[in-house]
C-alpha cells in the first residue's frame, strides 16, 4: 500500500497527461483540416479575382469555414480564430496585401507582407495564407498542473499555397 | 514453534512482492504510454508533411497552368513543400523533398511530391536494441492537370460596336490561357442568331485569333440559341476526366427569342394562309422583340417567308403557338396567353428559355461562367429586372445561368434559388470594356485551377 501511495500520484498524472496529450492531437489534426480547406478554397476560388470580387469570395469562404470550424471544435467562436489571406506580387512592385479575414474571436495574423518568403511570392504571383488558431483548454484536473509549468495552451496550424 | 517461523518465513517472503509487481507494471505503463506519445507525434508530422506536399502539388501545377518549364515547375512544387514545412517548424535538416514532373501520351500533366521527415523518438529510443532512436515518416502528393473542354460563346450584337477590339482582346487572351493540342474548344458568336465559327477541336490558337479577330458587331441579343449551341459543341467531346465549361460573354438583356415554333394544326406561314396544315408542323424562325412598331418574325433562311410583320399583331401571329426547346420539349408561351401586354411577356419568355437551356447544360456537369459589360439593371423583387430595358445586364439572369452562388445570397431575391444539385460557375460584371481582359482571365485561371486534381 505504501509503494501504491508513492507511485499512484505518478500514474495518475501520466494517465491524465495520456489523455490530454489525445485531446491535444485531435485538435491538432482537426485544425490542420480546417487550415488546409480554407487555403485550398482561398486559392483555387478567390485569389486570381479582382480585388473587390477576392474580398466578397474570401468572405464566403471563411464563412463556410467557420461554420465547419465550431462543428468540430468545441467552443471555436470563443477560443478560436480563422485568418486568410491573399497576398501578390506584381513584377516590380513590393509582395501586397490583397485581402484579409479574421474569423473568430479575431487574434491577429503572424504573417505581413514583409515577412513571406520573397522569392516564393515573386513566383507564385498570389499567395494564400491560411491559419487557425485555437485556445485549447484541458479537460482534466491537469489543467492547473500544465498551466503551472507554462504549457503552450494555443495550437497554431498554417498552411500556403 | 516450528509452525510459527515458517508462518514467519512466509510473511516475510511474501513483503515486496507488490512493490515489484507495481515497479513492472509502471515500467510497462510508462514504456506504452511513451510508445501512444512517440506515435501520436509521428501521426502529427506525418498531417503535416502530407498538407505541405499538397501545397507543393498545386502550386506547382498552377505554374504550369501558367506556361512555366518543366523545371520550373518541379522546383516551384519543391520550394513551396520546404516552405511550408518551415512554417510548421520542420527543418530542412530533418525532411526531404522531391518533386517529379511527366507529361504522359494523353498530354495530361503530373506532378508528384514525395517528402519525408525525420521525427526523434522521445520514448521508443529508451527501447535498447529497437533501433527506434529516429522515425522515418514518408508521404506524396500527386497532382494532374486534366484537359478543358472549352465554349466559349461571344455577343456581338450591334451594341457591342464601341466594345469590340477590347472583347477581341479579351477573347484572345482567354484562348491563349489554355494549350493548344491538349485543350479542346469551340467559339460560338451570337447577335440575331448563334453561329459556330470553330466547332469543337483541340485548341488551335492560330485559328481561333483569326475567328476572333474577323468579328463584326451587328444585330439583336439571342442568348438562348447560343447556349444551345454552346451545350451541343460541348457535347461532342467525350472525356470523363476532362472539366467542361462555358463562357458566356454578352453586354445586354435577351432580345430575340429562337426556339422551334409549333402550330398545333393551325395557320402559321402565313398566318392567313387559306390552307392550314392538317398536322403540327415546326417552323424554323426566330422572333425579334425590340423591332418597333411590329415584332418581326425572320426565316432562318433567305427563301422563307417573312410572316407576321405589318399586317399582324403580334397576338395575332403567336396566339396559337406553342413552342420546342433543343430537346424537343414543349415551351409554354403562357406569358402570351392573355395578349394583354405580348411585347413585354415575350420578353420574359426570351429570358425563362435561356434559362432553360442553360439549365440542360448544366444537368450535363456542364460549368457556365457569365462575363457581363455594362451597367446593371437592378430591379428589387422583379427576377426580370425590368424587362422593357433590354440595354442593360441583368445580373440576375446572368447569375442564373452561371449558378452563382450569390444568387441564393442576393437580398433583393429572397426567393432566388441555387440549384444545388447543379455546377456552380461564376458571374463577373464590369462597365468599362477595358476591364474586360482581366476578366476573361480571371475565368480562364478559374477553369484551370478546376484542371488540377
Amino acid at each position: 500500500m505504501t509503494e501504491l501511495a508513492l507511485v499512484f500520484p505518478l500514474l495518475l498524472v501520466f494517465i491524465l497527461g495520456t489523455v490530454e496529450f489525445g485531446n491535444i492531437m485531435m485538435i491538432a489534426l482537426r485544425a490542420t483540416s480546417l487550415s488546409r480547406e480554407v487555403t485550398n478554397a482561398g486559392f483555387r476560388d478567390c485569389a486570381f479575382l479582382s480585388d473587390a470580387a477576392a474580398n466578397t469570395c474570401l468572405e464566403n469562404t471563411t464563412e463556410k469555414v467557420l461554420s465547419g470550424a465550431k462543428l468540430v471544435l468545441s467552443k471555436f467562436a470563443d477560443r478560436g480564430s480563422i485568418i486568410a489571406t491573399i497576398y501578390k506580387h506584381d513584377p516590380g512592385q513590393p509582395t501586397a496585401l490583397v485581402v484579409q479575414k479574421i474569423k473568430g474571436v479575431g487574434r491577429p495574423s503572424r504573417y505581413t507582407a514583409g515577412s513571406i518568403d520573397q522569392n516564393i511570392a515573386a513566383t507564385q504571383e498570389r499567395i494564400v495564407i491560411g491559419e487557425i488558431m485555437y485556445q485549447y483548454v484541458p479537460l482534466t484536473a491537469i489543467r492547473n498542473f500544465l498551466e503551472l509549468v507554462g504549457f503552450p495552451t494555443e495550437i497554431y496550424e498554417v498552411t500556403i499555397y | 514453534m516450528k509452525l510459527q517461523f515458517i508462518k514467519k518465513m512466509d510473511l516475510r517472503n511474501e513483503r515486496g512482492q507488490s512493490a515489484i509487481t507495481l515497479a513492472l507494471l509502471t515500467i510497462t505503463f510508462l514504456l506504452l504510454s511513451g510508445f501512444a506519445l512517440d506515435t501520436a507525434n509521428m501521426l502529427i508530422k506525418k498531417s503535416h508533411l502530407q498538407r505541405a506536399l499538397d501545397a507543393g502539388a498545386v502550386a506547382g501545377i498552377t505554374r504550369y497552368a501558367s506556361g512555366d518549364a518543366s523545371g520550373t515547375i518541379a522546383d516551384t512544387a519543391r520550394k513551396m513543400a520546404v516552405y511550408n514545412l518551415q512554417e510548421m517548424g520542420i527543418s530542412s535538416d530533418n525532411s526531404t523533398v522531391n518533386a517529379a514532373f511527366t507529361t504522359d501520351a494523353d498530354q495530361i500533366a503530373t506532378l508528384k511530391l514525395t517528402g519525408t521527415i525525420n521525427t526523434k523518438t522521445l520514448f521508443m529510443r529508451l527501447i535498447p536494441g529497437a533501433g527506434l532512436s529516429t522515425i522515418i515518416t514518408t508521404g506524396s502528393s500527386t497532382a494532374r492537370r486534366n484537359a478543358a473542354i472549352l465554349s466559349l460563346v461571344i455577343d456581338v450584337s450591334g451594341s457591342m460596336s464601341g466594345s469590340m477590339t477590347a472583347l477581341k482582346n479579351a477573347a484572345n487572351a482567354f484562348v491563349d490561357s489554355f494549350e493548344d493540342g491538349i485543350d479542346k474548344m469551340a467559339l460560338i458568336s451570337f447577335a440575331d442568331r448563334a453561329t459556330v465559327l470553330v466547332p469543337m477541336g483541340l485548341v488551335n490558337k492560330a485559328n481561333l485569333h483569326s475567328k476572333i479577330n474577323a468579328l463584326t458587331s451587328n444585330g439583336y441579343t439571342g442568348t438562348s440559341e447560343a447556349v444551345v449551341l454552346g451545350r451541343k459543341e460541348l457535347e461532342t467531346a467525350v472525356n470523363p476526366a476532362a472539366v467542361r465549361a462555358m463562357l458566356i460573354f454578352t453586354d445586354g438583356a435577351p432580345n430575340v427569342i429562337r426556339p422551334i415554333f409549333t402550330d398545333a394544326n393551325s395557320a402559321f406561314v402565313p398566318k392567313n394562309s387559306p390552307a392550314p396544315p392538317a398536322a403540327p408542323v415546326n417552323y424554323d424562325y426566330f422572333l425579334q422583340l425590340n423591332t418597333a412598331p411590329q415584332p418581326q418574325l425572320h426565316g432562318t433562311s433567305a427563301a422563307m417567308p417573312q410572316v407576321c410583320t405589318n399586317a399582324h399583331t403580334i397576338a395575332q401571329c403567336l396566339n396559337s403557338f406553342s413552342y420546342l426547346d433543343s430537346r424537343n420539349k414543349p415551351g409554354h408561351f403562357a406569358h402570351v396567353t392573355s395578349f394583354a401586354s405580348p411585347y413585354t411577356e415575350m420578353k420574359k419568355e426570351s429570358y425563362d428559355l435561356a434559362v432553360l437551356e442553360s439549365d440542360y447544360a448544366k444537368a450535363d456537369n456542364i460549368t457556365i461562367y457569365t462575363i457581363g459589360l455594362g451597367t446593371e439593371s437592378t430591379v428589387a423583387g422583379d427576377p426580370y429586372q425590368n424587362v422593357e430595358i433590354t440595354d442593360r445586364l441583368k445580373p440576375v439572369f446572368l447569375r442564373r445561368l452561371a449558378n452563382d452562388p450569390a444568387s441564393a445570397a442576393d437580398p433583393a431575391f429572397p426567393g432566388l434559388a441555387l440549384n444545388n444539385t447543379y455546377p456552380n460557375g461564376t458571374y463577373l460584371q464590369t462597365p468599362n470594356a477595358s476591364d474586360l481582359t482581366n476578366l476573361f482571365k480571371s475565368i480562364a485561371q478559374r477553369i484551370k485551377l478546376r484542371l488540377i486534381q
